[in-house]
């Protein structure tokens, strides 16, 4: 049960999939900063993240989605959450690892 | 703790280092990850000017005695820079993404440097 808090571009970085190696059942992928990138449904990383949620939860955070004009571009069924949400999944998950750009 | 930065470019490795050993010394159960290009601190030979660093392998060959439980090497970022585990110090723990699930599973505390 943790958090995975990634917050660097996988155009830019290795950070998610290295991630996506070690997630686990009742884990959970928040995306922010540059992270949210990750998630554009026809980028090259949308196939990647398509399996990610459909076996984990995946939320990016809205506020780095909008700053970026990346909304209505993510991939289908990442959840949008603001901050009040995002410490909502830190204190369900035992545990937050973070992937950032080495 | 989880690092996954090259050696020299910053000092995020030495900080990854020396706070593994204040924690081990503080009698902390620590084991040190390195994944991606943090395997590079592991070359055998590194010979940085004085001025520059100190040899980082140096350096993590102390870690034992400061009470560091473990240093664990992905197997993946190993192969992908040629290195074999006859380069690495002996006292390194190879795994593969199965140990790696394994082993982020089985810390209370993860932190990435």
């Amino acid at each position: 049960m943790t958090l995975h808090i990634l917050n660097a571009s996988p155009f830019a970085d290795p950070a998610l999939t290295q991630c996506a190696r070690v997630l686990a059942d009742g884990d959970a992928l928040l995306l922010v900063g540059d992270g949210t990138y990750a998630a554009l449904e026809d980028g090259a990383f949308a196939h990647l993240m398509q399996g990610i949620v459909g076996l984990i939860e995946v939320c990016a955070l809205a506020e780095d989605c909008q700053a970026r004009g990346i909304t209505a571009r993510l991939c289908a069924g990442v959840r949008m959450v603001g901050y009040r949400e995002w410490v909502e999944l830190a204190v369900r998950h035992e545990k937050s690892i973070s992937w950032f750009g080495a | 703790m989880l690092c996954r930065s090259a050696p020299y470019g910053s000092s995020r490795v030495r900080d990854a280092l020396d706070l593994a050993m204040a924690l081990g010394a503080f009698e902390q159960a620590v084991s040190l990850l390195l994944m991606d290009d943090a395997v590079l601190m592991l070359l055998p030979d590194q010979d940085p000017s004085p001025a520059v660093s100190k040899s980082l392998l140096k350096v993590s060959g102390a870690l034992e005695t400061f009470g560091v439980s473990a240093v664990l090497a992905d197997a993946d970022a190993l192969a992908k820079r040629g290195l074999a585990a006859t380069d690495l110090p002996e006292d390194v723990t190879v795994l593969g993404t199965a140990e790696l699930a394994e082993t982020f599973a089985r810390h209370r505390l993860v932190l990435s440097v």
